[in-house]
């Protein structure tokens, strides 16, 4: 469970004004940090739910965005496992605990819940799986100690801050990936952790998932799904979804591409996802979805795009 | 190849993640911890070779737990390497930190982590 944030949301209509300033990128020129991102252009509105320090939400992206206190709660390790997204639909649709974005990293599915709630989600999620012994408290992160707390406000994250080209892990590239869209109503959840428990029992697996849930109990999920990682005979996840979501929409898109990197404190740091994104829209390679969870950014691209995007991610992103 | 066990403890589950993949796939057994107080309890029912730690971690930080670790009986034979971005306190592998506390870590590896260097170390230390 994190700390408290503000839960920043935009929904940008690009047909009509495509002079957006888009929230991240407010966020970078106030050289304030992005501690979660979704990011979903692949219908109009776009729309971007960000989370940052308190304190720096009004300044940073004016009241109209500021949705209030909210925190997040992260599972982790999801081994790229539709079992983890079943979890946190079926956990919290059952109890009826609010959530507004998901989305994940390497090893992490993360949620975005009321701050008022986050102890609730935890607890709920935690009911559907295997804590570790030992494992981290099922309360709000306390601060780092003190000495890490010095340490981290000074040479490493400084020195970090003014890199010329910012180091990396390595950009990782899935291609060959199936992107499925799935619109929902909140009482729906239920059915959809149902489908995606099937999606798992198949042993499916997935590159990257994001979800974001609108007004009016109105949500969809995206899901890039990775052949690689998923038996040639298992059923289609469309046989999964359909009968559970029959009033619901699935799009599918074959063959779309992720770039994903990670790099030594990006989670405190501002500006990563304005540089990355800002590398691929300069270079002409649109962007369907991202997200920026822990220390990791993932971005899904449209097909043949993911090479490009490296060599855009090159010229800011330092390669190991 | 190796038997050996290894812990690896950062709070940033993917590193945690990507480190313990590499190693499996070298055939290390391969325990994880996201913070020095899960490290710490994992390590009273499990003995592994070599602990890979974190210095920055929230609950109880790296040089508190590598203290720990060699100021005890039972575990101060495991080798631990520490990971870290602050490369400038480091001075050797018996160094001073910012506190100017000694700490009795074997080897250190800076942020962020070059995958083949940190196998190495591991290898030379665990003679795989």
């Amino acid at each position: 469970m994190s700390g408290r944030f503000a839960r920043l949301y935009q929904e940008v209509d690009a047909s009509v004004n495509q002079e957006s300033v888009y929230l991240y990128q407010k966020l970078a020129a106030d050289r304030i940090n992005i501690v979660f991102l979704s990011l979903d252009f692949l219908r109009t509105p776009r729309q971007i739910t960000c989370m940052v320090a308190p304190g720096a939400a009004p300044a940073a992206a004016g009241q109209d965005h500021d949705q209030g206190a909210a925190g997040l709660v992260s599972l982790f390790p999801h081994r790229f496992d539709p079992a983890a997204m079943a979890v946190v639909f079926s956990a919290l649709g059952q109890k009826q605990i609010p959530w507004y974005a998901m989305a994940s990293s390497g090893s992490m599915v993360t949620v975005v819940t009321d701050f008022a709630v986050q102890q609730q989600a935890a607890e709920a999620l935690a009911e559907y799986v295997q804590l570790s012994p030992g494992h981290g408290p099922l309360r709000v992160q306390q601060d780092y100690d003190d000495i890490a707390r010095r340490l981290k406000s000074a040479p490493e994250t400084v020195a970090q801050y003014v890199e010329a080209r910012i180091r990396t892990y390595g950009i990782a590239v899935k291609t060959g990936l199936k992107l499925c869209r799935i619109d929902f109503h909140s009482h729906e959840q239920v059915l959809l952790g149902r489908a995606l428990e099937g999606l798992a029992a198949d042993k499916a697996g997935f590159a990257y998932i994001s979800a974001n849930r609108a007004a009016e109990g109105q949500g969809h999920l995206a899901v890039a799904l990775d052949p690689g990682q998923t038996p040639a005979h298992a059923p289609d996840i469309a046989d999964h979804l359909s009968p559970a979501l029959c009033s619901s929409r699935l799009e599918i898109r074959e063959n779309v591409e992720m770039l994903c990197f990670h790099g030594p404190h990006f989670g405190d740091r501002y500006g990563i996802a304005d540089k990355a994104l800002g590398c691929l829209i300069n270079a002409g390679i649109p962007v369907l979805l991202a997200g920026c969870v822990g220390a990791t950014v993932s971005i899904i691209v449209p097909p043949g795009m993911a090479e490009p995007g490296v060599e855009a991610l090159s010229t800011t992103f330092d390669r190991p | 190849m190796s038997e050996k066990f290894i812990m690896v403890v950062d709070d940033d589950p993917d590193l945690v993640e990507a480190v313990s993949m590499k190693l499996e796939s070298k055939q290390f057994r391969v325990a994880k911890a996201y913070d020095g107080e899960e490290a710490m309890e994992k390590l009273k029912g499990e003995k592994p070779d070599l602990v890979i730690l974190d210095v920055m971690m929230p609950r109880k930080n790296g040089w508190v737990v590598c203290d720990e670790i060699k100021n005890n009986e039972a575990t101060k034979n495991i080798v631990v390497v520490m990971l870290t971005a602050v490369g400038d306190a480091v001075q050797s592998t018996s160094y001073t930190h910012h506190d100017g506390k000694t700490t009795l870590a074997d080897d250190y590896v800076p942020k962020p982590i070059d995958m083949d260097k940190l196998m190495e170390i591991v290898d030379d230390h665990l003679g795989a």
